[in-house]
């Protein structure tokens, strides 16, 4: 309900993104939904608990029950009630997203529910991690979420510094750099990460804007508070969440923002979106929406706006006294 | 119009040495851009740029992602497993309208992605 709310809020104020937000939504769960089933189909009669990965088993069954494909039977295993048909895909940036998802959840399920899932991105994975982040897909949801966050007095001011913290390859330190004048601080623990934060803020003709600092989120420190921090998917990506959170919110100004755009797992059931990202190597499943917003109101922020479009976007604020 | 297609399929035969082993094997180019080249004496996979004209011009050791069969590929700049930025800016490079900085900068991004380090 909360989501169809939000898509109206949105649609009253910009109708064609609504609409593009919803077909994208559409085609790509669609045919993400249809490739689970295709993987999973020999192995559902195996229950949830037998697996050794059983939160991810967990998870994943209960995204066939929720898409209405699958029951599950007494012993925790599942019985196949439908095979989802793809949708057409007609929007490009749905098909520059999928084939990145699709051979994750293809390649590396089976192996992640198994136990062997790989909790680094090595260099077999590189190129998919990449691929993942960087597509039409995400590049324009990523913007589209930050346009929607930001406030426009922080985007418009030259001298405003933004730290983007866990920036990965730089996809959102450029999306950042695109739609801000700010000078912004990419954070990030991995050195190879940072080398792409700057050939991509060189390649958008920006790297005058971007310093780059290595540190995990739990525990960065910039030299100066920033004007705002932006968390950009990353807290599934975590170690430690809501330590994550304090020490984003105590790099921030009293009275600034942090940004916060995070896939979450829907409580009516689950949205396949979220697991390529857990099978890249991320160390836990993202968190529901109500873990999300109660460790955001743990560390005192205030929760000024918020949208439900394909992921959760919050925007707190720090409280004048600071953190 | 024969001449067109003749055009259209030309290829250029040029030696490669192997950055590895020294090696020397002769491959044939058709088109300008990327493409990956595993040596055939000893398996190392490398990264290479070709201009218009098909002058080779940059050679590095990558850690091939998957083992590769021995021989010359060229990269295919439409494959949807290329990242979209990337992409766009390897086909500027190919077709040369990319500037010498952007193309080199394209060249050592696709050599990291490819784990050919720094």
């Amino acid at each position: 309900m909360r989501g169809k709310l939000s898509l109206l809020k949105f649609a009253l104020k910009s109708p064609r993104t609504a609409l593009k937000l919803a077909e994208g939504a559409y085609e790509a769960r669609g045919a993400l939904l249809a490739k689970l089933v295709e993987v999973l189909e020999p192995e559902v009669k195996r229950p949830w608990h037998s697996w050794p990965d059983k939160e991810l088993a967990h998870y994943v069954y209960s995204v066939l029950v929720w898409e209405k494909t699958a029951k599950w039977r007494e012993d925790g295993s599942l019985k196949l009630t439908g095979k989802p048909k793809p949708p057409k895909i007609f929007m490009p940036e749905v098909a520059d997203f999928l084939p990145a998802a699709a051979e994750l959840i293809e390649r590396r399920l089976i192996d992640a529910l198994e136990g062997r899932r790989k909790y680094f991105i090595d260099k077999e994975q590189l190129l998919l991690y990449a691929r993942l982040l960087d597509n039409l897909g995400y590049n324009w949801w990523r913007k589209l979420a930050l346009q929607l966050l930001l406030p426009p007095d922080l985007r418009m001011r030259g001298g405003a510094v933004i730290a983007d913290v866990g920036a990965g390859m730089g996809l959102s330190t450029v999306a950042l750099l695109e739609l801000t004048k700010a000078t912004v601080i990419a954070v990030d623990p991995l050195e190879e990460d940072l080398e792409f934060v700057k050939d991509y803020a060189a390649l958008k003709r920006a790297a005058h804007r971007v310093k780059v600092q290595k540190g995990y989120a739990e525990d960065f420190r910039l030299e100066e508070p920033a004007d705002a921090a932006v968390m950009l998917n990353i807290i599934h990506w975590c170690n430690s969440p809501q330590l994550a959170i304090r020490n984003v919110a105590v790099n921030v100004k009293p009275g600034g923002w942090l940004a916060i755009a995070q896939a979450v797992i829907d409580e009516k059931g689950a949205w396949v979106g979220i697991i390529p990202a857990y099978l890249l190597g991320a160390p836990r499943l993202p968190p529901t929406r109500a873990e999300l917003y109660q460790m955001i109101r743990e560390e005192g922020l205030k929760v000024e706006k918020s949208y439900l479009v394909s992921g959760e976007l919050v925007l707190a604020k720090v409280p004048a006294q600071g953190v | 119009m024969l001449a067109e297609k003749i055009e259209e399929r030309r290829v250029k035969p040029f030696k490669l040495r192997c950055k590895l082993c020294g090696a020397e094997h002769v491959v044939q180019a058709s088109k300008p851009g990327y493409a990956l080249f595993t040596c055939p004496s000893c398996g190392a996979a490398h990264l290479l740029l070709l201009d218009q004209d098909l002058n080779l011009r940059a050679l590095e050791l990558v850690e091939a992602v998957e083992a590769l069969p021995p021989g010359f590929r060229e990269l295919d700049l439409d494959s949807s497993l290329l990242p979209a930025t990337l992409r766009e800016l390897l086909a500027k490079a190919a077709a040369g309208s990319a500037t010498p900085e952007d193309a080199q900068l394209a060249f050592r991004m696709l050599k990291r992605l490819l784990g050919g380090g720094p």
